[in-house]
């Protein structure tokens, strides 16, 4: 289907390379996803091996880092075993086990991209990529700028190559060297087909010439393309389309080649030298390598999974005591991060429940800030809100820092600002390291929105429109949300006086990917706005009214209180709290110094990771630490982010209380008994691949190829324009994960866990194709835990098969305090050292 | 008595160099501590030697620690001073690595690199103090040398990709340049002066200026020289470009040394030497002139960069043009404070670089208005257009070294490349022959005519040889090969003109041939497993091969006469014996020593850094 026909079309070309550019917006919203979802349509292993071949991606981890995982106990000699056998045939175990383990194999790459761009150099000895990189970078990072440079890009009105044109129309100096490219630009007479025509001059090999040039650097690339996708994606809004950028750099193609060989005089590339096109797509035949290669990942990836299967067995078996009478109830997100403080929270006062629930709470629209200028967008990327929330008084003044401001660049400010500010820059320096404290410098979550100001969230007409979006919900649709988010985590009954709803967000310091940390449901930003809304919603009288009469009855002395958690600093916050009645705020009282408590642990639990941070120390001195280090500008890790993610959890909490997953599994409450046929879980499971796999696949690949598909490491990198970094200031922009937030994670792709019958689960995700598509291609993997039997269903194959766990020994933990204490921190971050510090699940066996 | 003790600030980092060389690559704890340690001793020192310094009046201290050679006029000894301007400097250092160095521990946690880093800050700390504390010129250069390696080391600190390793070489190949302009200012000097002179004769006595008078080459030539080597050193046009390239390396590195250390040095040497120049005012003028304009350009640069980092580096360059300024004005006192101000201030600015993405989008989020561009760009403004097209393009600023510094030498080398066909050999060949024939024969007859053909013959080839080596695209071996015989043929020349008698010859070949040695077998031994077919391209070898890479670059630097081999020593005894009136052979061969060195650390690049060619494990793109 790829350009098996002959000649050249722009249009398909240009729709080809948009589907496999990188799809990361500008850094500021970090949305996590699927970094291969351009082979998302056909099944994983096919997939990440014919991405490898074309564009000589690593897609696993190499060979000898799953010998060495073998050799270290990672991967378990019986989980092999029944890897081989399931794949190869009981019989064959041995000979194959001997190949994974001892056969020398060819492991070398050689990607199939580039190969007609780089005949420039072998032919014609001219480095296009050396000559045109660096000032194409410039002009198109000039140009999308969102407010470093002094000097604003001119005419951008005009778009891209118009602004250039005027530029040039305009000017004594030219971005070209000779006349040639510069006079098609002016003239405005060009296409990409008419360029090539001068350049290649076979129409057959336009297509992989494109991809060639474009794949030299995927990142501007794919920026651009975003950016023409989604204009808004920008807050300085920039017009520019991807057709537009290849045509300069075509131009610019053009120029080097006239200037390095003389004007006009070479003749185009497939003029000089015979060139036969090759499909970039063609399938990828099987190689016994890539057998190889399989099995051990499955090996690595069941060596987990029966690790927790086994853990959940043990529960099933011996199944915990649920409180009768609740203290409180509490929905944090269903990040993996919070699964460690519903853990501490259960342990610290036994009688509240905890649930999880994507972090936007069901409450989808866009946001305003009091004084803001723009809106954000506070639900999943996927989904396109028609509704409008406002923040109202009061005005909170933002501080400023005088280091980062535009004057330090100019000619005498530059003077006024070394001599006289010069020294209080180094005592400013002295002071953070010495001391991390808050800063208006540093990103703080809790800023986004203000503590005690009004949101409009109850719409009051129907005309109260701003943008297209409605202000506001009405009243019955504030019902349907309150109604869909409780149903769907199982909340009908048993309602605890005090409900919290604890989004998270993160502060970071010194860290550009900060919108990688906070919250995935709420397009990475933090959700507090979230929280806040859904408590109003769910504490309205009238729309408990309308709930009522629906048969659906919250307790009139139940309240809600929405809250954030910060991730980074293990501080928590709650709002609207002069709501509470003065019984319940006595109880609040109580509950906050447990969740206190219980962040105390959390901060004691991550700190193990911490190299500046004695675990061990007194557990208030490692919480002080923990804030510290979030304020801290020389700490590249304040947290791993989604690090380690392994699982995401679907069902109820007695699936999982009393385990220790350390902090790896996404959780989403879901009570299979109010919903038999499973009519509210499609609603339940439909944004967890996208949101959970999504996350997941982007640490998978940032983690096995950190160079290609992650960001490197963060120590280089420069900010471009604020929207991407790089790694070299002459270099691409550089998408996906940062060396420091993977180097915890182990590469395997999430088990996503549902408690519900192996038939009703297929049904629901059956029934939408994009869903289903995760699944059947094995993206993401799924087991069915039977509710009644308490069987383990694996979906392989379009159906699911039951899978027994192997061995049955879990090991338990007496005292939490000891056990994290003990932890050792990874020698070094290579994966066989850096698995290790990933704990197995454990039983807790506390009282 | 107290002046010895100056030997403190040269032994401290040295010894805290070694120290740090010897903790395992992840015992992260003690290389902090080391390189912690090695600076609060020295801290300490510094203050008390301040002290002392204050409650004697401010009276300079000097000492001469080593003669290492002595014969006629030339004296070439290692010489330490300590002033008013080695004092600030050495604060403003001491203070910015303590205060990087406590940053770096966590920043480069678990980095791969985590030792080398620490080792090149303690390298570079030495050189700097080298420079500061030196008390004459030969003791000077060898700190010059090592700011340069260092900096190749910091900059292509991320040394398996593409960028980098370019960038440091371009870098590093201006430094070279630095360096070997130095040597010819210093070699100019000791033509003018008729002998070496140290600091503290140059701080106080009077009348340098007519010293110089009879010689209007000395006059112009010496002051010039040293503005070059400090214009290269502190970034001013035409040499701007090269700082922001240099910000390769962790964040930290670039603030300390591209912020703050390596880039205001040129300040130091203008002020170290401004007894030359004082009094001569077209020179002012020009110094002025240059700060200026280098200030004005490098402002306007900074206005259209996207790059919070590169801008950073361009503001930093403007406010050396102004400090230019001051001291061609004669402030000394505010340039001083400029520069200690800015070096402070770039260097904040650069370790929060990454905060500014929070920070600027948090602030436009509030306060955002789309600026109307009619305010900058009226109608018909081809003047602002063109500055702005400019801006963007640097002034063709990098375009400019290439093809101005580089290109021609590459041209010329690809003309004689018939010096590597059997022809070529058979040249070579002769010329060794001749050498060694006439060795036997006149050995002590200086000054003969037909010697000083010869001699300028030998200088010539070495330069040809190297150039070939610098253009040589097939054979790493050959490549190799060449620097070994043009120094020899260096020798040769150096023989034949009298500056180097046979025993020192001796002891600078010594160098070369263990150099050469080493260097040929850590190839040999890397292209019986990864066969290196040409120069075409990089390989990574270091990603399998660190060790033999490590060896090679130290055979690399040996043969380009860095301070580590006894080829250093040779070469300064070679610039000190030269004749008055030679002018051809100093400047031949000190053509021929930049693109030794650079020819080297190219062969170095290519062979082991940049991105592995094994793709089995991640690799890099081109473009990152």
């Amino acid at each position: 289907m790829h350009n098996h026909h002959a000649g050249f079309s722009e249009e398909h070309t240009l729709h080809e390379l948009r589907h496999y550019l990188p799809t990361q917006t500008p850094i500021k919203d970090f949305i996590h996803h699927n970094t291969l979802h351009a082979f998302q349509h056909i099944r994983f292993y096919e997939a990440i091996f014919k991405a490898s071949k074309i564009f000589g991606y690593q897609v696993t981890l190499e060979l000898s880092d799953y010998r060495g995982l073998y050799q270290n106990g990672r991967i378990s000699e019986a989980i092999l075993n029944r890897v081989i056998s399931i794949e190869k045939g009981e019989v064959s175990v041995p000979t194959w086990k001997k190949k994974l383990l001892h056969e020398e194999y060819n492991d070398l790459n050689e990607p199939r991209i580039g190969r007609i761009r780089s005949l420039w150099k072998s032919v014609c000895t001219v480095n296009l990529d050396d000559r045109i990189h660096p000032l194409l970078f410039r002009i198109v990072s000039s140009y999308l700028d969102q407010g470093i440079a002094l000097w604003h890009f001119p005419h951008i009105e005009l778009g891209f190559l118009g602004s250039l044109r005027e530029l040039e129309k305009h000017s004594h100096i030219s971005f070209f060297s000779t006349h040639r490219a510069r006079k098609i630009l002016l003239d405005g007479n060009y296409t990409i087909t008419g360029l090539l025509d001068i350049l290649i001059g076979k129409r057959e090999l336009y297509h992989e010439y494109l991809f060639d040039q474009q794949f030299g650097h995927h990142g501007w690339s794919g920026m651009v393309a975003m950016v023409e996708e989604q204009p808004d994606t920008l807050l300085y809004r920039k017009k520019i389309t991807l057709e537009e950028f290849i045509i300069l750099e075509l131009l610019l193609e053009i120029d080097s080649l006239d200037s390095e060989l003389g004007s006009e005089t070479w003749k185009p590339l497939a003029h000089q030298i015979s060139v036969e096109p090759t499909d970039l797509f063609a399938d990828v035949p099987v190689s016994e390598l890539q057998e190889v290669f399989i099995m051990w990942q499955n090996a690595f990836e069941w060596t987990y999974y029966n690790e927790v299967l086994t853990g959940l067995k043990h529960l099933r078996d011996k199944p915990s005591n649920q409180p009768q009478e609740k203290s409180f109830q509490a929905i944090l997100c269903i990040d993996e991060r919070e699964c460690s403080l519903r853990r501490h929270l259960e342990m610290i006062e036994p009688n509240c429940e905890t649930m999880g629930c994507p972090g936007f709470f069901g409450v989808e629209f866009h946001f305003l800030a009091e004084g803001g200028k723009f809106y954000e967008k506070l639900c999943p990327a996927p989904v396109t809100p028609s509704y409008l929330i406002k923040e109202t008084d009061p005005y909170v003044q933002h501080g400023k820092e005088i280091f980062y401001q535009k004057q330090t660049h100019s000619f005498f400010g530059g003077f006024v600002h070394s001599v006289v500010f010069g020294y209080w820059a180094g005592i400013k320096l002295l002071l953070n390291l010495i001391r991390p404290k808050k800063s208006p410098a540093l990103p703080n979550a809790f800023s986004r929105v203000g503590k005690d100001s009004v949101l409009t969230v109850e719409n009051k007409h129907p005309e109260d429109r701003e943008n297209g979006w409605q202000i506001g919900f009405t009243l019955i649709e504030m019902a349907d949300r309150v109604e869909g988010l409780l149903k769907g985590i199982g909340l009908v009954k048993a309602f605890a006086p005090l409900v919290y709803l604890i989004s998270h967000g993160s502060s970071t310091a010194n860290n550009p990917h900060h919108g990688a940390y906070d919250c995935g449901a709420c397009s990475g930003r933090p959700g507090a706005v979230n929280a806040r809304v859904f408590a109003f919603m769910a504490n309205h009288v009238k729309v408990r009214a309308i709930l009522a009469e629906r048969g659906f009855l919250i307790p009139p002395g139940t309240q809600f209180i929405g809250g954030m958690h910060d991730t980074a600093s293990d501080l928590m916050d709650f709002y609207d709290l002069n709501i509470l009645t003065a019984e319940n705020h006595n109880r609040h009282q109580v509950n906050w110094d447990q969740f206190d408590r219980g962040l105390d642990l959390n901060a004691k639990e991550r700190s193990r990771r911490f190299a500046s941070i004695k675990t061990d120390a007194d557990i208030r001195k490692v919480r002080r630490a923990i804030q510290a280090r979030s304020v801290s500008l020389f700490e590249p890790r304040p947290e791993f982010g989604h690090g380690t993610n392994a699982m995401c959890i679907v069902g109820r909490r007695s699936l999982t209380k009393g385990l220790f997953l350390d902090r790896r599994a996404f959780m989403n409450s879901y009570d299979y008994s109010i919903d038999p046929e499973g009519k509210l879980l499609l609603g339940v499971i439909r944004p967890l691949p996208v949101v959970c796999g999504g996350i997941n696949l982007e640490y998978y690949f940032s983690r096995v190829d950190n160079q290609k598909f992650g960001a490197g490491t963060k120590l280089p990198h420069h900010v471009m324009g604020l929207i991407g970094v790089v790694n070299s200031g002459d270099g691409d922009l550089r998408p996906g994960l940062p060396l420091q937030t993977i180097e915890v994670h182990d590469p395997i792709r999430l088990l996503m866990v549902v408690e519900h019958k192996p038939e009703v689960v297929l049904k629901v995700i059956q029934s939408q194709d994009d869903l289903y598509e995760w699944f059947r291609n094995e993206w993401v993997h799924l087991i069915s835990v039977h509710p009644e039997t308490g069987e383990f269903y694996f979906f392989r194959n379009e159906s699911f098969e039951v899978v027994e766990t192997l061995g049955d020994k879990v090991p338990g933990v007496d005292d939490i305090h000891e056990f994290l204490e003990a932890a050792k921190e990874m020698e070094t971050n290579h994966i066989l050292h850096a698995t290790k510090e990933n704990l197995p699940i454990h039983i807790l066996n506390h009282k | 008595m107290m002046s010895q003790l100056l030997l403190f600030f040269i032994l401290v980092p040295a010894i805290g160099l070694l120290v740090s060389l010897l903790p395992g690559k992840t015992s992260e704890k003690k290389l902090y501590f080391a390189s912690l340690g090695t600076l609060w001793v020295y801290f300490a020192g510094l203050i008390f030697t301040t002290v002392y310094f204050f409650s004697t009046g401010r009276q300079s201290l000097y000492t001469e620690i080593l003669t290492y050679y002595e014969k006629g006029h030339s004296h070439l000894s290692f010489d330490l001073y300590f002033d008013w301007l080695t004092m600030v400097y050495g604060w403003v250092s001491v203070i910015l690595s303590l205060l990087v160095v406590r940053f770096s521990r966590y920043y480069l946690h678990r980095d791969k690199g985590y030792k080398r880093f620490f080792n090149n800050i303690l390298f570079f700390f030495l050189g700097l103090n080298f420079v500061i504390f030196a008390g004459n010129f030969e003791t000077l250069i060898i700190g010059w040398e090592v700011l340069g390696i260092s900096s190749f080391f910091l900059i292509g600190y991320y040394r398996l990709r593409y960028l980098p390793v370019k960038n440091a070489i371009k870098v590093v190949s201006l430094y070279r340049l630095s360096d070997i302009t130095l040597l010819l200012a210093i070699w100019l000097c000791h033509l003018a002066f008729d002998r070496n002179i140290n600091f503290v004769e140059l701080a106080n006595t009077d009348g340098w200026a007519e010293q110089m008078a009879h010689n209007p080459a000395y006059f112009f030539l010496i002051p010039f020289f040293f503005l070059v080597v400090a214009a290269i050193k502190s970034a001013q046009l035409p040499f701007s470009s090269w700082l922001p390239r240099a910000m390769e390396g962790p964040t930290t590195s670039t603030a300390i040394f591209y912020g703050a250390l390596s880039v205001h040095i040129g300040i130091f040497l203008l002020l170290r030497v401004e007894p030359l120049w004082e009094d001569k005012i077209i020179f002012r003028v020009f110094l002025g002139l240059l700060g200026l304009t280098t200030s004005l350009v490098a402002t306007s640069i900074a206005s259209v960069q996207s790059s919070v980092k590169i801008q950073i580096g361009y503001s930093s360059i403007a406010q050396i043009g102004i400090m230019f300024i001051e001291v061609a004005l004669g402030l000394h006192v505010l340039a001083v404070l400029h520069f200690t101000g800015n070096a402070f201030l770039r260097a904040y600015q650069l370790l929060v670089s990454p905060s500014v993405l929070n920070y600027l989008i948090h602030e436009q989020y509030f306060h955002f208005e789309a600026p109307s561009d009619r305010s900058w760009f009226k109608k018909d403004h081809r003047l602002r257009s063109s500055i702005f097209i400019l801006s963007v393009k640097e002034f063709h600023l990098d375009k400019l070294h290439y093809s101005v510094l580089w290109m021609p030498f590459k041209v010329l080398g690809y003309q004689l490349r018939f010096l590597s066909s059997k022809t070529g050999y058979i040249i070579t060949g002769l010329f060794i022959l001749s050498a060694i024939g006439l060795i036997f024969t006149s050995l002590g007859h200086v000054n003969h005519k037909i010697d000083l053909i010869f001699s300028g013959l030998f200088g010539i080839y070495s330069f040809l040889l190297v150039l070939q080596s610098f253009t040589e695209r097939q054979s790493v071996f050959r490549a190799w090969m060449y620097l070994v015989l043009a120094q020899f043929f260096i020798v040769f020349a150096a023989a034949y003109n009298g500056s180097i008698d046979f025993n020192e010859s001796l002891l600078y070949l010594s160098g070369v041939i263990l150099a050469g040695g080493v260097g040929h077998y850590c190839l040999h031994k890397l292209n019986v497993e990864e066969p290196i077919h040409d120069l075409a391209g990089h390989y990574g070898h270091i990603y399998e091969h660190p060790k033999l890479g490590m060896g090679f670059l130290f055979a690399g630097l040996a043969i380009a006469g860095f301070p580590i081999s006894p080829t250093f020593v040779g070469l300064d005894i070679v610039y000190s014996n030269m004749h008055k009136g030679e002018f051809f052979l100093p400047i031949i061969i000190a053509f021929t020593l930049i693109f030794i060195e650079i020819s080297a650390i190219r062969l170095y690049s290519r062979v082991y850094l940049g991105p592995h060619v094994k793709l089995y494990h991640p690799v890099a793109f081109r473009s990152s």
